[in-house]
This record gives C-alpha cells, structure tokens and sequence, in this order.
C-alpha cells in the first residue's frame, strides 16, 4: 500500500531564503505557510510484518547484570546472564554453559577491561576487597595470586561416631524390635535376640553351613557399616519365618514415630557423650573458632 | 633392520645407493664448514689481536661486541658441520652422545625442548609457581627430582616420611660454560590465620652451586657448610589445608659472582621468606623451576613433631560463607 511520505524538499538557495525570511520584521516579508509537498513512496517490507509459522515473539528471558559493580557476592551468585560472551570470566569467576558468569569466592564484583591479554574484551571479576589495593582488577602482570585462607584451626578429634561395642549391641537390638512385625505397637512383642544364639542346624547334604547367626546385632548393616552379603544370610529369614511390616509411604504415624525415636535416641546419645566427656559434670561445651 | 640383517658392514657404508649418494653431498657440505670453522678462528685471533680504537671509532666496546657475535657465529659453524652426520643421530639417539662435544648438547637441548621443557613449563605455570613464588622463569636447565630410589615427576603427591630426608637433583646444563647458581625450595601456601591468608615458608636455601654439563647430578645432602644457607626442612602441611606446592627454583647467580653468606643470612626472613626480595639483592636470574606436592598423611604428625613444626593437633576447617539475606520462596505455607 502506498504510504504518504511528507516532506519539505528545497535547493540550498531556497533554504537561504527562507531562513533570512525568518529573520525579518517586515510583515511583507514574513515567511509564509508553506504547503508540504506529498511524496507517495513505497517500501519493499513492513515494519508490523508477521511471521508465517511458529512464535511471533515470546517472552522476555530476563539477561543481562545480575549484579552491579562493587556489590558483594557469595560462590555461586550469578552476576551476569548473556547469550554468547558479551562479557568473558575474568578472575575468581567461572561460565557456565549458556556463558553464565557466576562468582567463585565471596567478594566484590568487578567489570573491566585487560588489554594486556586481549585489546577489546570486557571482563567480569570478584574482588576480594571492596577499596584499597586488592580491590582492583585486573591484578598487576606476574604480581602473586591474591587469595583468602578461609579456614579456621580446631583441635583434631577422634571419630565420634563409633560407639563402644555394647553401646552398638543396645542400638542394633533396638532398631531390630523397632523394625520387626508385631512390635508397632507399645508394649508389643518382640523378636528375642540372643546374643550369642547358637548356629543354625544345617540339614545334611545342604550346599554350605552358615557360620554366624544372621539375627545378632553385630551383623545388622548400619549407615557406613558392614552388613552380611545375602548370599551369606540365604533364607534364614524365610525358614525363621521373620517378616517385616512393608513400608507404607501414607502411613505417616509409623514414620512420625520412627523419626521421633531416632531424635530421642540422637539427643540421649550426645548428653551421654558430653556426660562422658566430662566425667558426669556439667559441660561448658567452648566452639572452637 | 638393515644392520641386522647384514653383520660387519659399518653403519654408514650400507650400500642404499640413495643414501650413499647424499652422503657425498654432506661430506662435501662438511667440508666447507669445517672450512669455514678455521677462517672465522682465524678472524676472531686476528680481531683480538688488532687495537679497537684503530680499528674503528667505536673503539673497544665495538670490538667486544664483534668478538661475541664472531664467537657466537663460530658455535653456530660447528653445529651446522655436525648435523648431518648419521654416526653422530645414530649415536646420540642410543645415548651415548659425549656432553662436552657442542653438537650433543644442541641435539639434547632441542629433544629436551620439544616435549620435557614444555610439560615443565606447563606444570609450573598451572600450579601458579610463576607468579607466586617468581615473577618469570624461562627454564634452561632440565631439573628432575628424586628421593632416595623414587623419581618425582614435577607436581607428584610426595609422602611425608620419603620427602622428610633431602631429595637429590638431576641439573642438566645444555652450555659448555659452568656455572654457578642458587637453589630455593619455596612452600608459598603455609596458611596464616591471623591474616587470613598464606605465608611463604623457605625449605632449602643452597648457593654457590657450580653446574656443568657433564656434572648433573647434584646430592642436597651432600653440599658444603659454606653453601647451604638454609638446611633442609620436612616438607609438612596441617590436616585440612589445601596441598602445599613445594616449588624448587634455580637461579643463575649474574657473572658467576659468588653470594655472601653472611650478608644473605642477615637478611632472610624466618616467617615469611620473601623470594623476589632474595632474588632483587643478590641479582639472580630464574633459570629452572619444578615442584612437588604435599598434603597430610598419615607419617605427617610425626614428621611435624621431629622438624619442630607446630600444628600437628590441628586440623583447618573452611568457614562457611553466610549465605546472602533472600526471602525464602518455599516456605511451610507454600505447600
């Protein structure tokens, strides 16, 4: 369709004219209202032209500075979003895969430029400083790597998690009567477990003998222990005819007391521990920074 | 093959008609080298010889500079007259090449500088020696490290208990001059916690250390009272804290002037040494660097007690950074 293009053309000598018109008092010589002349002209492709197939346009992706110059910065922070390396990593920063710049270390965020490795880049850093000398980037050429420890010295302690053996047979031998069917209830009975229970008898002709008992609690699989193979337990379970309540996801009262009990059980064994520690006084327990 | 499959024929008469013909060529070729050799030893006897000032009007210094380029120029000659010869890559390749002969060295400096150099540089460069502990080096000398019977290669883990005894180096010099340098064993990651950062702790500190080509292997154990100005220290690292780069830094002490010991011990600090500091006073140049690493083991607390090192009931834990201030978006009301 053909659009109106309004436009004043005039020669170099016309515009001289009009403009010393412009200057004059006399109302003979006041520039008149000058008509404007219409060009009809006729551009190839339209500015509201549409897409045929797929998305006309979508929504926003929300690129661009996450955080500003001298803002401070945790590791992991995303400081600028981009689509390609508008912006390259400079120090104490990584890029992700869709050229994500996020920060490695807590600091200040620095842009900046480095014509010492390359003339027109633009690089994103972090600072360890917020002002002084290792707050600016890019650091000297060959100077030593700025950097923080970060780490504070505590006295080197022996692995707490390990229980003396008893204190493990009382846990295992709880867990097992907590686990085993029929014991949901208070008060409800449960599965003996002998301590030192005699060997199972094997029938004759049988392939090999189990040599320890599968049901004594020093062979129960805690987290990070040793458990007995399957192939070591076979079916002594099946033959003692042992069954174990199945878990049931929506049964949320029998998870609530199982993690009730495992809290309780938790806070009786760090007062024994801190009990222990100090011989039955009182612990002022001193953190160690 | 073909000198096994024929027995008393020297390597180089075989008769590979190809082969024997470009051997005319290069003895030929050798020929006016080794011509060409004589008339510039003739040259530099006749300029050392004549009066500078006489000879032009920038006098000595102009006849100092002419004598070098013509020296220099006289090594190149020699190399150029020994290239081509099969019996010398023959020789060199099966290892016995002879050091003191220039052609050697250059054959084994090129093969050093073709793949050892380059992974040298590249661990040094990775492991940020560089800048931490020297601000440049450009290695000349090959350096190979080895304790007691197990060879290091550069930035290995090392035991406590095998790097607790003086390591032994393997300097190879490619140049026929010796010289004299100064070995620096550098720990730039002791960690500080008043500071929050890292000292610079000196582990070994020898100089006046002459090396040549034909003499490379060098005993830290075994150097003299007057050149040690720091006796070996165990390389340790507290539990938790990130490995410690034992960076081994050889300098060339400028003209082969020996460094004083007196006036070098006054001024070396103990907490923190500062190697750009040492290297600025007694005008050393960094000519090779290598390194290994150290981190806690289970030999480590013993080590520390023996060595004196404190710290050994210590063990470094990082400091949780406080997470920045957001509101939470899932909250207990959320679900």
């Amino acid at each position: 369709m053909l659009q109106p293009r309004i436009s004043a053309r005039e020669s170099t000598l016309t515009t001289l004219a009009t403009a010393l018109n412009n200057l004059a008092l006399c109302s003979r010589h006041a520039p008149k209202p000058r008509q404007p002349q219409l060009i009809f002209t006729r551009h190839a492709s339209h500015a509201a032209q549409g897409r045929a197939n797929g998305p006309k346009d979508s929504a926003g992706r929300r690129l661009g500075a996450k955080k500003t110059a001298s803002e401070y910065v945790i590791p992991g922070n995303i400081i600028f979003k981009q689509r390609g390396t508008k912006w390259f990593p400079g120090e104490n920063v990584g890029i992700g895969k869709d050229h994500t710049i996020y920060s490695l270390i807590h600091g200040y965020v620095r842009y900046y430029r480095n014509p010492a490795v390359h003339p027109k880049r633009r690089y994103i850093g972090v600072a360890l400083e917020r002002e002084g000398q290792a707050s600016r980037l890019p650091t000297p050429f060959n100077a030593p790597t700025r950097r923080r420890l970060g780490m504070y010295a505590t006295p080197i302690k022996e692995n707490e998690n390990i229980l003396s053996p008893e204190a493990q047979a009382i846990k295992d031998s709880a867990y097992l009567r907590g686990h085993i069917a029929g014991s949901s209830q208070p008060g409800g009975k449960s599965v003996p477990v002998p301590p030192q229970a005699a060997t199972q008898k094997v029938p004759k002709g049988k392939l090999f003998t189990l040599q320890t008992n599968p049901f004594d609690p020093k062979y129960a699989p805690r987290a990070g222990g040793y458990g007995m193979a399957n192939y070591e337990i076979g079916r002594a379970a099946e033959r003692k005819g042992v069954s174990v309540k199945e878990f049931d996801r929506k049964d949320r009262w029998t998870a609530w007391r199982v993690r009730a009990k495992k809290v309780k059980e938790k806070m009786v064994a760090r007062a024994a521990r801190a009990n222990r520690k100090t011989k039955g006084r009182k612990s002022s327990k001193k953190v160690a920074l | 093959m073909a000198i096994a499959q024929s027995q008393g024929v020297l390597f180089d008469q075989l008769p590979f008609q190809c082969f024997q013909e470009a051997r005319k060529v290069l003895t030929e070729d050798r020929q006016e080298k080794l011509q060409q050799i004589q008339t510039m030893r003739d040259r530099i006897a006749r300029l050392q010889q004549s009066d500078g000032n006489a000879l032009h009007r920038g006098g000595e210094q102009y006849k100092q500079k002419r004598l070098e380029s013509m020296r220099t120029e006289l090594e190149h000659l020699k190399i150029l007259a020994d290239i081509n010869d099969p019996n010398v890559k023959r020789r060199f390749e099966d290892g016995k090449g002879d050091m003191s002969k220039p052609i050697y060295r250059f054959l084994a400096d090129r093969k050093w500088r073709e793949y050892v150099r380059k992974i040298l540089i590249q661990r040094v460069t990775q492991m940020k020696v560089v800048p931490d502990v020297v601000p440049h080096c450009d290695p000349i000398v090959d350096i190979k490290i080895k304790f007691g019977r197990t060879n290091v290669q550069s930035g290995d883990f090392v035991d406590s208990a095998i790097s607790e005894k003086p390591c032994q180096l393997t300097v190879q010099s490619f140049e026929k001059d010796p010289k004299l340098i100064t070995i620096a064993i550098v720990d730039p990651d002791v960690p500080n916690l008043e500071t929050d950062s890292f000292n610079s702790r000196c582990h070994f500190l020898a100089s006046n250390v002459q090396i040549d080509a034909l003499t490379p292997h060098l005993d830290l154990a075994k150097l003299a009272e007057e050149q040690v100005l720091v006796p070996w220290l165990p390389p340790t690292a507290q539990k938790g804290s990130p490995y410690h780069r034992l960076s081994i830094v050889l300098f060339q002490q400028k003209d082969n002037i020996s460094v004083d010991k007196a006036v070098a011990l006054r001024n070396i600090q103990q907490t923190d040494f500062r190697t750009r500091s040492f290297m600025t006073r007694h005008m050393l140049t960094p000519i090779g660097a290598s390194l290994f690493r150290t981190k806690w083991d289970d030999n480590m607390g013993a080590v520390m007690q023996r060595a004196g090192i404190d710290g050994a009931e210590l063990e470094l834990k990082r400091v949780k950074v406080q997470p920045l201030p957001y509101k939470r978006r899932n909250p207990s009301t959320f679900r």
